[in-house]
């Protein structure tokens, strides 16, 4: 099946996820709990950046981390997120996030093959960091399951957009384009580093 | 207070995912018997305990999200999960005022799922499956947690 054909297919059924009853208060309730969740991915470019690299590594990796990695990523970060909703504390997520973005930004400049293990596990401990921000970040009147359902859903919605952004490799010139967009997340990645470390 | 709605879709959308693949008369005899169970549930059965309604309904999105993965599938299994995702919606939706709405929710959210999974046995199924999986289990943890903020009722409630 052609990378357009799936994200065409994993689109469909996320639409069947989409219509919650509109509620008065926002952030509040059910409603404002799946707004607040499904937009906190998309409010911080670390994440939104860590996202799409986790599905254009996939897509560039080919089967089957293409997905592998975009169901890797959601289990480990629900693992993270239900650590950081229990208020334990685990040191230096932040700058494990803005890792993140470095290492696969990285990984797609340099058109790195990891092997299957090793690619499931770099996605799998950052995605701990990643979950563990959103679940300490619930806002206190959201309702958990609109949130929870929110941002695994913006996730793997940016993970799909990340595999479509990769089947552009089969393009003239797509490669080169693809690692190009890698080394910029790569960079900014340095950047967002460089400013977590020197806080 | 938890709205049902939402977890109504999950369980339909799981529905679908593990229909879409098979012939298109189980597909058809999986999204009416789910359907109705949940009007059986609703009509017969009298409201159950909220938190064993809501926990057996995460485990049902759960054994729907891991049958997606499974190989050999048949027809008898998609069949009997998408029964039980009707019957818990029904349980779900016991003691809301508009049950017809939910009904339509399971049945609308099953057809497109399956519609959207059918075409191909490949990878997009999978994937939405995973992140059904990763959902349920977030939230079915969730009732273990010490009481999280968004559910203590606001000045709404």
């Amino acid at each position: 099946m052609t990378r357009a054909r799936f994200v065409a297919r994993a689109l469909a059924p996320a639409m069947g996820l989409v219509a919650v009853p509109a509620a008065a208060h926002t952030g509040t309730g059910l409603a404002g709990g799946f707004v607040s969740g499904f937009a906190h991915p998309l409010s911080g470019p670390d994440h939104l950046l860590a996202m799409v690299s986790v599905g254009l590594w996939g897509a560039f990796l080919g089967r089957p981390l293409v997905y592998a990695l975009p169901v890797v990523f959601p289990m480990m970060m629900v693992a993270g997120a239900v650590v950081g909703m229990a208020g334990i504390a685990i040191p230096s997520t932040e700058i494990g996030i803005k890792l993140s973005v470095m290492v696969l930004g990285g990984c797609i400049a340099l058109a790195l093959r990891a092997p299957v293990w090793i690619a499931a596990s770099i996605v799998a401990v950052f995605a701990i960091c990643h979950g563990y921000a959103h679940g300490r970040e619930l806002p206190s009147a959201a309702d958990p399951m609109g949130y929870s359902v929110g941002f695994v859903l913006a996730t793997g919605l940016l993970h799909v957009a990340g595999i479509a952004l990769g089947s552009l490799e089969a393009r003239r010139g797509g490669t080169p384009a693809i690692r190009l967009a890698g080394g910029a997340i790569a960079a900014i990645g340095g950047v967002f580093l460089l400013g977590a470390v020197m806080r | 207070m938890r709205d049902p709605g939402l977890l109504v879709m999950l369980l339909a959308t799981g529905a679908g995912l593990v229909l879409g693949p098979q012939r298109w008369k189980a597909t058809l005899a999986g999204a009416s018997a789910s359907i109705l169970a949940m009007l059986a549930t609703l009509a017969f059965v009298v409201a159950l305990p909220a938190d064993i309604v809501w926990s057996v309904a995460w485990a049902v999105v759960a054994a729907m999200a891991i049958a997606t993965w499974l190989p050999r599938l048949g027809a008898a299994l998609p069949v009997a999960l998408a029964c039980s995702a009707g019957a818990v919606g029904g349980g779900l939706s016991a003691t809301v005022p508009n049950q017809l709405l939910f009904v339509a929710i399971l049945a609308l959210s099953t057809v497109m799922t399956a519609g959207g999974a059918r075409r191909d046995w490949a990878l997009a199924p999978k994937v939405v499956a995973g992140w059904l999986l990763a959902i349920a289990a977030l939230n079915a943890t969730l009732t273990v947690l010490p009481v999280t903020p968004g559910y203590l009722p606001d000045h709404m409630e």
